[in-house]
Parts: structure tokens; sequence; C-alpha cells
């Protein structure tokens, strides 16, 4: 149920990417995290999925880019995100990011975010919240 | 940045223990790369860091720092940040552990960062972690990033 504030907070916009192979590959050497499990191998292969999956840390990303387009400087000053991740992104997929208004007390406007696949498979949910000024 | 020439595994851990503090120092360079893999248009972030990608960097410090064993799953990841970091702003990272608790066998861990700069709170995150027993099925269920941190 939203609290009858959440109508005030500013909406945030949906972000959408497609995840695939190269992108992880580039944000394992952008990040510095090299498991094996993100790569295209054996590793990756012999593991629960039978192939690589995406840094959670990368669906997460665009959580913090949809937070971010709407708040700008006050997500790097004030921002809080809470997560936990509910499925692994298999690329190639194309994952959306969304935040719902909660609520906005003391200044401070709160959501409700999650990722979710193309296909409605939640991969992460959470609370995210930022400063209004 | 370097990590020490010990570096525990995370089954030695213990709750309260510190992980020797590190310096971040991320570059425009490091903020560009990043901004590239994940997407995000760097316009917003020509003078500071995105705040994930601080996350994402001292979640690479400590995987450098920790032995992480195989079939580790990220479960569960807080932030709070407080103020944005410019670029090549060295940012102090301490990890402590927070909490370590068994669960049929699985063993899942929390590790609280604080970010300073300047002796001042810039950031701070929670990273929480599940060790499955060897012949547990991690493919579904309470989170399955199985990205050892990040």
């Amino acid at each position: 149920m939203s609290a009858p504030s959440a109508a005030t907070a500013p909406r945030v916009a949906p972000v959408s990417r497609l995840i695939d192979q190269p992108r992880v590959d580039r944000y394992a050497a952008a990040a510095r995290d090299h498991n094996p499990i993100h790569r295209v191998g054996p590793a990756a292969g012999a593991g629960p999925f039978g192939r690589p999956i995406a840094h959670g840390m990368l669906v997460l990303a665009l959580v913090s880019e949809a937070m971010a387009a709407t708040f700008g400087e006050r997500w790097a000053r004030g921002g809080t995100l809470k997560v936990r991740w509910r499925a692994p992104a298999v690329p190639p997929v194309t994952v959306t990011a969304r935040a719902t208004a909660r609520a906005v007390a003391d200044g401070v406007a709160s959501y409700d975010v999650l990722c979710e696949t193309d296909a409605g498979e939640l991969l992460l949910t959470g609370t995210a919240s930022a400063p209004l000024a | 940045m370097s990590a020490s020439a010990h570096k525990p595994s995370l089954d030695e851990l213990q709750r309260a223990d510190d992980l020797p503090a590190f310096v971040l120092r991320v570059t425009a360079a490091d903020v560009h790369a990043y901004l590239d893999a994940t997407g995000e248009s760097p316009a917003a972030w020509t003078h500071d860091v995105p705040p994930l990608a601080l996350g994402a960097f001292a979640l690479a410090g400590l995987m450098e720092r920790v032995e992480l064993p195989a079939g580790i799953v990220h479960t569960g990841q807080e932030y709070d940040f407080a103020r944005a970091v410019a670029h090549d702003e060295p940012v102090e990272v301490r990890i402590r552990v927070a909490s370590r608790s068994e669960r049929r066998g699985a063993v899942i861990t929390a590790l609280a960062s604080e970010w300073r700069a300047r002796g001042v709170i810039v950031g701070s995150a929670r990273t929480t972690v599940l060790v499955a027993p060897l012949d547990a099925d991690t493919s579904a269920g309470s989170g399955t990033d199985a990205s050892g941190g990040a």
C-alpha cells in the first residue's frame, strides 16, 4: 500500500538495457571482477547455470542510473540502496530497472525498486531513497 | 592499490574481524570504462565518481584481499552515499565482518564497509554473501549473483 505522500515523490523513469556477453566482459575489466563464473569458459559451463551469468552489480547499476537521472548529484550525497538478488541475469537478456514511489518523509523520497527481464523474471528487489533538496 | 601478502579466506574470518584498510583512487579513465560497461551516460559524471562505481571498486578491493570460495553467492547489498567523491580523490575503505551465521549448512557473512575521504565518511556499504554446502543447488532461491561479491 502506498503512503499518501508517495504522490509527491519525483517519478523515476525506468532504465532498460541489453546485457550481453561483450557488456559483461567490459564490466569485468572495468570493475576488476574477473570471477570466471562471468566469462565464457569451463568454470561458467560447470556452474549451476551451465553458462556465464552477468555480475549482480552490473544489473544493480541500472537502478543507480535511474535514481541518478532523477536526483542528479543528490543521489551521490544522500542516496540509499538496499537490495537482494533473486535470480541471475543470463546474457543476452534485456533488463529493466523500475522504481515505484513509496513515500516522502523528512525531505527524502523513497521507492521500491526492482530489476526484471523482458520475460518478467525478477532479478533483484529492494528499496532506494534520495533527498529532495 | 595492492593487497597485503596474506590473503585470508572468507572461512577464516570471524565476526568483528577487520580487514586491512586500503585506499581507492578512482580516475576519470576508471569512471569512463565503468560507464562504458554499464551503459550509463557519462554526462553527469565528468567530475564525480558514480556512487555505485565506488561501491564496485570497493568490492574489487575486498576481492583482492579475501580468498572467496567457489560457489559463493552475493545475496544482498546495501549502500548509504553521504557525499559525492571527485575523480582522483583518495578514499580510505575499511571493512569489518559485521556478522557470520550458519543455516542448514550454509554460511552467511555480512561485511560492513566504511568509506572516508579527508577523514569524513562519504559512504558505507553492507555486502551479504552466502556459501552453500558443496552439494547444495544454488540455482534458485535466495539470490544467485554467484559473482564472488560483485
